[in-house]
């Protein structure tokens, strides 16, 4: 397998070291995307560091973590990060009114607080303005919620479902090919309905007969 | 495999006059395009959608989904929804009021694949029940002993997988391959319906469970629905159509090409097909016939989109019904939770279907009739974002995070039923939306008819009491309400014998227009029972016959 050193090296030692160095500005936002550095909450594409911070905790209050990891263990800040600014570049308008709102609300719910962002509350607090804004602004709570689970099942080259935490919890296997039995109540199943192993070609012949 | 696919197609110039140029690749236009090539004429299709090849085709639900997916973007493809027509249309918005695919193979590429034929009481049955106040319920032209060697046709050359059961329509010829093998949702819904004193069959299914015509069986991807097949083995018209339609060197398959117009002469005549490219350069094809088969949307606004002089209210459209009695077929949906895991993510959708409840009984005091099949969800990531909460469950939190655990043990029991023809429910154009071509975006007008909704109540209750049956520890019922949303589009050119009340005769030919034809869901007079595929495919077949013999007699 070709690391990403090998192939610098290999392509440094092929095009020079003045292409390279053009490049570093670039390797250098490559690396602070990596996933460890994502994982420390950095480089956010889309959200300002601080929607990034409320969207991750409003994550993280949708699906929480327990005895497994939940939305923010997935990563789905980082899916809705990444698909808002660019195939659901439509939804970033209400995401972002929405969490603007969601900090709104905070102040305005929790005026002593030192708190003036959703991210800063404790999570009793948090539930509290998730209730209010689930009936009261409930577009930005579908979109961001179906972000979030996004985020957490769909396939991970979009930056959430690390490391299929989110398949993980489900209990899917993401191999795409299966043989029955499947589950637990076709277990015993045999015959008619059963594709008998190493079946051939029989498409001259009819399987089942006709009935006039 | 055919040979197709290591040849160049034929390509013909925008300068020759090909014998039909059909307009959409998918359930309809595949066939077409295959019978009437092999029949020997000249044949381009044009599909606005891309030519995708299977090593294309990834388990993705994210892109289908939420990326361009096989439906395109809405933003390039806009449409608009009311319930009634005093009403303003809203234009959709993240998810699309219809949902079919724009790409060769069309939305037999992302169906389900539940094939099931009409009976013969769904061709006669306004004479059977007598008329219905508010709708323009009617008998088909045609007769299921008239359309039944075409659906052998489409058993055997799409490939159907099944097995005949109890109140089957007859059947000249047996399926050519056995059913899939059932799932864990197909027992209990097998054993459930049995304890409950009803009967099941195998789900029959446009997939193949045995090599067939050259083609690969499943391997129980699990991933059916809203997805393309990469093993071929689900019988898109890609799969079992095109290569056979290509092998014949006369039949081009025109892709990214997007009809703007079909051109008519000053004698009423079809002469041209006028499509942008992918570049949006402009084109227009002359053919001696066209064939629209764009589905039960798409075909009535390229009508509305080739008004003339002489068509002032669209093309072929002097009834006054085109785009008229849109049926969606109403779906009931029931969900259930076993204790023990069902990995309803394996294999096909349904593997078990019951059909007790396929006939309108008047005792029930409404119309309506239909089944229902045991299945998963559509993937993992549609139930996890859209299916879920369950009815009435908390949307967050940690009861959500348990019912997303509970994926394994749950199944979904679909209800397929009736829809009435109304003519208020309608495709039109929306002048306010436009697309990535410059046409008006399509506007739904939608209201289930009562009856639809009382019997999609019906078939719910018998889910529960099937499911209730099967030992079920959790039942949720999707509240019955108006569709907003659908994926069958039906009835919008319907066929008749009278020019007043139909769109095209018996044969599809335009009452209107003598060398034009159209033929996909449009066609259909009456909804049938909630699978319209299977019927589409067997007009096609029966419609290209018919073109074959005029077009050889000299009377196109």
């Amino acid at each position: 397998m070709t690391t990403r050193r090998d192939f610098l090296s290999t392509s440094g030692s092929l095009m020079g070291g003045a292409w390279l160095m053009r490049l570093s500005p670039f390797i250098a936002a490559l690396q602070a995307c990596s996933s460890e550095a994502m994982r420390d909450g950095l480089a956010f594409v889309t959200f300002t560091e601080r929607e990034g911070a409320d969207f991750d905790a409003f994550a993280a209050r949708i699906v929480p973590t327990d005895d497994t990891p939940g939305a923010r263990e997935a990563g789905s800040v980082y899916f809705a990060d990444q698909a808002l600014g660019s195939v659901l570049a439509d939804l970033l308008p209400i995401v972002r009114g929405g969490l603007a709102a969601m900090d709104e609300r905070v102040r305005e719910t929790f005026p002593d607080a030192d708190a003036d962002a959703f991210a800063d509350l404790p999570e009793a607090r948090q539930d509290e303005i998730i209730t209010a804004i689930e009936t009261e602004d409930p577009g930005f709570f579908f979109f961001a919620r179906t972000l979030v689970l996004i985020g957490l099942v769909g396939n991970p080259e979009y930056g959430g479902n690390r490391d299929g935490v989110g398949w993980a919890l489900l209990g899917f296997e993401d191999t795409y090919r299966y043989e029955p039995p499947f589950g637990y109540y076709d277990r015993n199943e045999r015959g008619e309905d059963r594709v008998a192993e190493g079946a051939g070609e029989r498409a001259a012949e009819p399987h089942h007969g006709a009935d006039r | 495999m055919s040979a197709a696919s290591s040849q160049d197609m034929v390509r013909y110039g925008t300068s020759d006059e090909v014998d039909f140029v059909i307009v959409g690749s998918g359930a309809a236009g595949g066939v077409l395009a295959k019978e009437l090539s092999t029949n020997g004429f000249s044949v381009v299709v044009l599909e606005q959608g891309p030519y995708l090849r299977p090593f294309q085709f990834r388990h993705d639900e994210v892109e289908t989904y939420f990326g361009d997916g096989l439906t395109g973007r809405l933003a390039d493809h806009p449409q608009s929804f009311r319930t009634t027509p005093d009403e303003g249309a809203t234009p959709s918005f993240f998810f699309p009021a219809l949902f079919y695919a724009k790409v060769v193979g069309g939305s037999s590429l992302h169906f389900a694949a539940n094939y099931w034929r009409l009976r013969p009481v769904d061709f006669q049955e306004r004479s059977i029940l007598g008329s219905i106040p508010g709708t323009t319920f009617a008998d088909w032209p045609i007769t299921y002993d008239e359309l039944e060697p075409y659906y052998t046709k489409v058993d055997w050359e799409i490939g159907i997988s099944g097995e005949p059961g109890p109140g089957d329509p007859p059947r000249s010829r047996g399926y050519p391959v056995p059913p899939m093998p059932i799932k864990s949702s197909g027992v209990l819904l097998r054993d459930g319906a049995a304890r409950a004193g009803y009967t099941s069959k195998p789900a029959p299914l446009a997939i193949l469970s045995r090599p067939h015509n050259g083609r690969a069986p499943c391997i129980h991807c699990g991933l059916c629905w809203g997805q393309p097949c990469e093993i071929g083995a689900k019988s898109s018209t890609l799969a079992s159509m095109i290569p056979v339609a290509e092998a014949t060197g006369r039949c081009e398959i025109r892709d990214r090409s997007t009809v703007t117009r079909v051109e008519t002469n000053a004698s009423g005549r079809v002469t041209r097909v006028v499509y942008l490219d992918a570049d949006g350069v402009e084109h227009a094809q002359p053919a001696k016939a066209v064939v629209l088969a764009a589905n039960g949307a798409e075909t009535p606004r390229l009508l509305f989109l080739s008004e003339s002089s002489r068509h002032p209210d669209g093309l072929a459209n002097s009834s006054g019904y085109v785009g008229k009695n849109l049926m969606f077929n109403y779906n009931p949906a029931t969900w259930a939770r076993f204790s023990e895991p069902l990995n309803e993510y394996k294999s096909v959708v349904a593997t078990r279907v019951v059909m007790d409840f396929y006939e309108t009984d008047p005792r029930r005091g409404f119309y309506g009739g239909g089944g229902m099949d045991a299945r998963a969800t559509i993937g993992p990531l549609f139930w996890a974002a859209l299916d879920n909460p369950m009815p009435g469950m908390p949307a967050w939190g940690p009861e959500l995070k348990e019912q997303l655990a509970a994926f394994r043990h749950t199944m979904l029991v679909s209800g397929h039923g009736t829809s009435l023809p109304r003519e208020q429910n309608s495709i039109s154009l929306d002048d306010d939306l436009v697309d990535a071509w410059g046409r008006p975006g399509i506007r739904v007008t939608y209201e289930d008819h009562p009856d639809d909704l009382a019997f999609g109540t019906f078939l719910q209750d018998r889910s529960v009491e099937i499911m209730e049956a099967a030992g079920a520890e959790r039942i949720w019922r999707v509240p019955v309400g108006p569709s907003t949303v659908a994926a069958h589009l039906l009835g919008t050119c319907r066929m008749g014998d009278d020019p007043d009340t139909s769109v095209v005769d018996r044969y599809h030919r335009a009452h209107d227009v003598p060398n034009l034809f159209i033929c996909d869901g449009s066609s259909m007079v009456t909804s049938g029972r909630g699978q319209p595929t299977m019927t589409i495919q067997a007009l096609a077949f029966r419609a290209a016959d018919h073109m074959t013999e005029f077009a050889r007699r000299g009377e196109i």
